[in-house]
């Protein structure tokens, strides 16, 4: 009895090991609970008439213009400063100008040259379902509609699954994959992005590379597959990391992608790839929003320990302006927890939906 | 080579002679050994200056008392003397502060479990399972205990006329007192504690369980050691009698000394102890 | 001796696998019936949409079922068995006392994986005549975390219950209770996927402790 209960004062230790665990995880949280965070970063965007980024900031519930050089401007400057982001504030006013280094304004142009995109590590870093619905591209109706399958892929090649009957259409699954072979694509598929919304005014299709590292680009016209390789000249890329498509209201592009070495590209409508001319960007860690208009993209990015700010010219993209703002040094509540519990224990975290025990 | 120098031989022993002397020692010696150590133990519970608290509250110090085998011996005393505290030690259910508790010549805190099986233990108010019928109970019980004899307990459940298929819980304190102390009796162990077995029984069922209790262990010569509350039944069951007071032993004799003519178990023990 | 020990858990504990293998049978019968109503009603294309795009699985019931079914198996269980103390009866049985209670903790811990295992077949099966095989596993990765947090809390609460002092119960469940919380983290699909290991080391760590308690129980901490 005596020997084989030798074992008990193992699982003593194994409770204090489990009180630890719970301590470490929890303890912070408490703490971060009772003495919340409360830093907040600036909405900012370029202004093309001052060629400096205009930063919008709530204090004591009173948004705030401010420049990086320190300029205040009234909520009425601010509009003036930005005429393609307040627009519409603009027009009710009647002070929107008649024309912008030589292009004459209205409403409907700024709108369609209008662009937004906005994604985070959150979003990025979770499992994939490993379905895509592609959408009909040229169903000739102006509302979008849902494809009566989906798609999975395979080793040797896309595979169109119908709802209806949960088996898999061979016809058009070999199709499909006959298509993208005969433009030199490789199989399997290593990257894939689609957006199998209907909510929006036309389809990209799916930007996906194949096993020899090139990119491609695929759409359902008419029923049958529409394929093309997109042209990576002047861009020195060997491997892709993230893969976006974007449909625009100007449709001038298709889709947004980041190489290995975390470099930005634009992938043009008419299949050819732009560099964009930002440091770096890894999708991995940073979250990134794009506010484009005619002249301008503004491109924020969040790292764990910056804000970075840049502007590129919306045509050729390369920087126009850049601002790296370094996060403010931890508060002294952070400094005081850091000393009292300087081992912490976290499940969740702000740059992934996938629940994994990070010590930091 | 050692000589011998004895009445016997003067010769040196060969090699072979003592390859068989061991081997005759070996094969004998364990088995002998376990024998003589069980024939000769002549105390079934030696219960050595053990001292326990409950928290800081001393329930006793350097207690100790023996039972010898074949007696019945009982234990009284007052509510919160440590009667149960003492079943408790002796079932190894507590490790006393202080002391050593040996039952059939083993250490309560490393007796190896199989010997459970013979010792017979009846928790205060014949705690069983509740939701086992008569016929389950007795299936249950009986691969774990080797002299299991299956016509004991069956045999008092007919005398009681329960029914096989009866469910424990819905049968009465004292019809689960007899099937408590057919357990035992099936289980035919060498040394019987028994939690105060009167507990929640009325005068009938205590006279029939003292009654087969007293027969039960005079066939098989059995050990037992008892509490119980109510003092009158012991006279007729126990042969030595320990009246305990709070923190230590009043009296330990048998019982024969404790009641005269004029005087009842029951009455030395209020003499002793007081009124309560 | 092991045969014996089961049978009492069996009788013990009969009626209440009776009552949960209904409730699991009901539940996921109405998830799938639920999941086929939806289906008909939206149409099917629609709904695969919806599961794909938005990431919602329609198990959200689902969730807490296996870890109610763990906690009142862990109060069928060892209640009566504290009631009156009744545990000395099976620690007196003249058998290894680690080996009876491991013995009752891995038959109700083999009785969970029975039941669990029926709600993937039943999952599964019927899943997979309305689903595409990727949105079944997908479904079975997302309920996993739930039915090992069913798992440990079984034990949480069987270290619980079998603990003898009330002050170290209440110890015990400030540490249980988050340990449990570990396997809720999250309401979104599958992202579990990097937990599993440490989830499974936990329920074999948490397997240790209602040993504990009997063994504080043998040292008369009471």
């Amino acid at each position: 009895m005596r020997t084989k209960q030798s074992k008990i004062p193992t699982i003593q230790y194994l409770i204090i090991g489990l009180g630890i665990i719970v301590c470490v995880w929890l303890l912070p949280a408490l703490y971060r609970l009772v003495a919340p965070n409360t830093s907040r970063t600036p909405f900012v965007v370029y202004s093309c008439l001052d060629s400096s980024f205009i930063q919008f900031e709530t204090i004591n519930k009173q948004v705030q213009y401010t420049d990086f050089k320190g300029n205040t401007f009234t909520k009425h400057e601010a509009d003036s400063l930005l005429p393609l982001f307040a627009f519409r504030q603009l027009v009710a006013e009647g002070r929107l100008p008649d024309s912008l280094f030589g292009v004459a304004l209205t409403p409907k142009l700024i709108q369609q040259n209008a662009f937004h995109f906005k994604t985070s590590p959150k979003q990025l870093n979770k499992p994939a379902v490993g379905l895509y619905t592609l959408l009909e591209s040229a169903s000739g109706r102006v509302d979008l509609q849902l494809p009566p399958d989906v798609f999975r892929l395979t080793d040797k090649g896309i595979e169109f699954i119908d709802c209806e009957t949960n088996t898999v259409n061979k016809a058009k699954s070999l199709s499909f994959s006959r298509e993208l072979e005969k433009y030199g694509f490789v199989f399997p598929v290593q990257l894939i992005w689609g957006n199998g919304s209907t909510r929006k005014d036309y389809d990209n299709g799916f930007l996906l590379t194949d096993s020899q590292n090139r990119l491609f680009q695929l759409k359902m016209v008419k029923g049958t597959p529409w394929v093309r390789a997109i042209k990576t000249d002047g861009c020195t890329i060997t491997g892709y990391k993230q893969l976006f498509t974007i449909e625009p209201a100007n449709r001038q592009l298709v889709g947004l992608v980041v190489s290995d070495d975390n470099q930005l590209y634009a992938v043009r409508a008419d299949g050819s790839m732009t560099h964009i001319g930002i440091d770096s960007y890894d999708p991995q860690t940073m979250q990134i929003t794009i506010i484009g208009d005619m002249f301008h993209w503004t491109i924020t990015e969040y790292t764990a320990t910056d804000s970075r700010y840049y502007a590129v010219d919306a045509r050729t993209f390369e920087q126009v302006a850049r601002a790296i703002i370094p996060d403010p040094a931890p508060a002294i509540k952070e400094r005081i927890m850091r000393y009292v519990l300087p081992v912490r224990l976290r499940f969740t975290s702000w740059d992934t939906q996938l629940i994994a025990p990070n010590f930091e | 080579m050692q000589k011998y120098y004895n009445f016997w031989t003067y010769t040196i022993p060969k090699n072979w002679e003592i390859a068989f002397f061991t081997c005759i020692c070996a094969i004998f010696f364990v088995p002998l050994h376990s024998i003589l150590k069980y024939t000769m133990l002549t105390n079934l519970i030696e219960y050595d200056h053990v001292t326990h608290y409950y928290g800081k509250r001393l329930i006793y110090q350097d207690l100790s008392f023996s039972v010898p085998r074949g007696r019945i011996l009982g234990l009284l005393g007052k509510n919160g003397t440590g009667k149960t505290t003492t079943i408790n030690i002796l079932s190894g259910f507590i490790q006393p502060h202080a002391g050593t508790c040996r039952l059939l010549g083993y250490d309560t805190r490393t007796m190896p479990s199989k010997e459970r099986a013979r010792i017979g233990l009846l928790l205060e108010g014949h705690v069983q399972y509740p939701f086992m019928t008569i016929a389950q109970i007795e299936r249950f019980y009986a691969p774990f205990f080797p002299k299991w004899n299956k016509e004991a307990y069956y045999e008092l459940m007919r005398l009681l006329k329960v029914k096989d298929y009866q469910i424990l819980s819905q049968m009465s304190n004292g019809q689960r007192s007899q099937v408590a102390l057919g357990l035992l009796m099936a289980q035919d162990p060498e040394l019987l504690i028994l939690d105060d077995f009167s507990l929640g029984l009325d005068p009938g069922y205590r006279r029939l369980f003292v009654e087969y209790l007293r027969d039960f262990c005079k066939r098989g010569e059995k050990t037992v050691f008892l509490t119980s509350h109510i003092i009158q039944d012991l006279e007729r069951l126990v042969d030595d009698c320990i009246i305990m007071d709070y923190g230590k032993i009043l009296k330990q004799c048998p019982v024969s000394e404790l009641i005269t003519p004029e005087k009842t178990l029951e009455d030395t023990f209020i003499d002793l102890t007081g009124k309560y | 001796m092991l045969r014996a020990i089961f049978y009492k858990e069996w009788l013990k504990l009969r009626l209440f696998w009776g009552l949960a293998v209904v409730v699991h049978i009901a539940l996921i019968g109405y998830l799938l019936l639920s999941l086929r109503s939806t289906l008909l009603a939206s149409g099917v294309v629609e709904t695969w949409a919806t599961m794909i795009g938005r990431d919602i699985l329609m198990i959200n019931q689902l969730t807490y079922l296996p870890l109610i079914t763990g906690v009142c198996l862990a109060l069928c269980q060892w209640l009566p068995e504290m009631q009156a103390k009744r545990i000395r009866l099976t620690l007196h049985l003249p058998i290894d006392n680690q080996l009876s209670i491991g013995a009752m903790l891995g038959c109700s811990i083999i009785g969970l994986c029975l039941l669990f295992g029926l709600d993937a077949v039943l999952l599964a099966g019927f899943g997979q005549v309305w689903l595409p095989r990727e949105l079944v596993w997908r479904t079975f990765l997302t309920c996993l975390p739930w039915y090992l947090g069913g798992l440990i809390g079984y034990n949480i609460v069987s270290w619980w219950i079998l603990e003898p002092q009330w002050k170290i119960r209440c110890v015990d469940i400030l540490i249980g209770a988050p340990l449990v919380a570990l396997c809720f983290l999250t309401t979104q699909p599958a992202c579990y996927i990097q937990m599993f290991p440490w989830l499974i080391g936990l329920l074999l760590c948490t397997a240790c402790l209602p040993l504990y308690s009997i063994y504080r129980f043998k040292l008369g901490k009471q």
